[in-house]
């Protein structure tokens, strides 16, 4: 099945509405297009598709061109949308799984961003918590964003608020074993 | 009052002045904060964003060890608040979720042991305690409160307060003898999730809200949220010099105790010349 826009004609992937709607627990099919989500959302100006734009997208199945757009990335899961759509449907959760299934895609929408989020994951793996210092510093050195806020760093760290050294845990145990679950995400959403 | 306190990665670093001043009116106010004994971070919006299993089983596991110690768990961050109270109520109401994470985390979940936000806290101490504890009210301190999203949205993480017109940290300012603004944007996100990958498109929010707190006659802006503080002070442009407070730091102010100057240092915006040309610190 295939839909037809005025950009030509594009493939409906039709167990995708069920995939996103079963993984997000969101009722995405009730969206009526009242927009209230776009109204509010603080990054609407932001992003390719608007976030009424990506529940209807959805809806059509549009698999590819969800998965690869800006929106989920920059969704700041601030929860506008949420607290105000009329049919129930809370869009930070879907854009949760937008984005996983696009890490799992390997074609993320923004790249800075999941780059930025996994470079804050691995770090906390090492030692069971968050390192501004190396996380930055993994980031930069992945993205090579490698002058940018070195004026704010630098003087972060003359107050005292970046740690040189990072803290592990004692109980990394725990830690490895839900990494190493979540590597294998046996745990349904 | 004894809780278990939940610093979270920014208290020890970049929020270092909010985890000072946290202690500080805590045990002036007589409440007893014990760190929880080898807490791990909660995965704040990272983990979410990219694997289901880490968005619930790293707040998970927190609440395991809460639950050990006994206590309340005290969570001044609003990002780890925020996980770790949407994670408590997962493990309240949904009982297959309830099952894998148990399983993971190796407890039983037993919902004996609450997740607070500072603020709610303050609401335990109750606002008359408060404000016998003034000795130096915050005359002529006018301020924005500012809760951002984390700590009002969704449903699960407030208790009462209106997602739109939250009142609780407007109440605890007046307590301390400030003069609260009337303004639209308390509750607007300020953008730190995208603040180190997308800092053009967060300036624009950051900008905006401190517009409309000029607007609206402010002379600074108050907030419970570590995040926001290092977002509105990173990422504004030039022409705005409004400090960012923590509201602890505040109430410290008017409790008359010690040590604030250090804390003020800490900040990128220093509220030191405000605070002094209203007469509220020496």
């Amino acid at each position: 099945m295939y839909l037809l826009t005025n950009k030509g004609q594009s493939r409906v992937e039709a167990g995708f509405l069920a995939l996103v709607r079963e993984k997000s627990g969101q009722p995405i099919e009730r969206c009526y297009q009242c927009k209230k989500c776009t109204a509010g959302c603080p990054v609407a100006a932001h992003v390719d598709w608007q976030p009424n734009q990506v529940v209807r997208l959805i809806q059509f199945g549009q698999r590819e061109r969800v998965l690869r757009s800006t929106a989920a990335w920059r969704c700041l899961s601030c929860e506008t949308c949420g607290e105000r759509c009329p049919n129930g449907i809370h869009l930070s959760e879907v854009m949760d799984v937008l984005r996983e299934l696009s890490l799992e895609s390997g074609r993320p929408g923004d790249r800075l961003l999941s780059q930025f989020h996994q470079s804050f994951i691995n770090t906390l793996k090492l030692t069971g918590r968050q390192h501004e210092f190396g996380m930055l510093f993994a980031y930069k050195m992945k993205t090579l964003q490698l002058f940018s806020d070195l004026d704010i760093g630098a003087r972060m760290f003359a107050k005292g608020k970046l740690k040189f050294m990072p803290e592990r845990i004692r109980g990394m145990a725990g830690i490895n074993r839900i990494f190493a679950r979540a590597r294998r995400r046996e745990v349904k959403p | 009052m004894k809780y278990s306190y939940y610093p979270g990665c920014s208290l020890g670093a970049t929020a270092r002045e909010y985890d000072l001043s946290t202690h500080a009116v805590c045990s002036h106010l007589g409440v007893e904060l014990a760190e929880l004994e080898d807490w791990s971070c909660c995965g704040a919006s990272s983990a979410h964003s990219t694997n289901h299993v880490l968005a619930g089983a790293l707040p998970a596991r927190n609440i395991a060890l809460a639950q050990e110690a006994g206590h309340d768990l005290v969570v001044p961050c609003a990002a780890c608040y925020n996980r770790l109270k949407r994670t408590d109520s997962l493990l309240a109401e949904d009982p297959r979720q309830r099952r894998e994470l148990e399983e993971l985390c190796q407890f039983t979940y037993t919902g004996t042991v609450a997740v607070r936000s500072l603020l709610e806290l303050m609401d335990a101490v109750g606002l008359s305690r408060i404000q016998e504890a003034v000795v130096r009210p915050l005359s002529g301190l006018k301020l924005a409160p500012y809760y951002g999203c984390l700590l009002v949205r969704p449903a699960s993480v407030r208790r009462g307060d209106n997602p739109d017109h939250p009142r609780a940290l407007d109440q605890i300012m007046e307590a301390a003898g400030a003069t609260v603004c009337h303004w639209s944007y308390k509750t607007d996100c300020c953008g730190g999730a995208l603040s180190i990958a997308r800092a053009g498109i967060v300036k624009e929010l950051v900008d905006k809200i401190l517009d409309m707190a000029v607007d609206a006659g402010a002379s600074a802006l108050v907030t419970a949220c570590p995040l926001c503080v290092a977002n509105l002070e990173m990422r504004r442009s030039r022409r705005h010099t409004l400090p960012v407070l923590y509201f602890t730091e505040l109430l410290a102010v008017a409790m008359g105790l010690e040590g604030t100057r250090a804390w003020f240092r800490k900040h990128l915006v220093d509220p030191y010349p405000l605070l002094r040309s209203l007469g509220l610190v020496g």
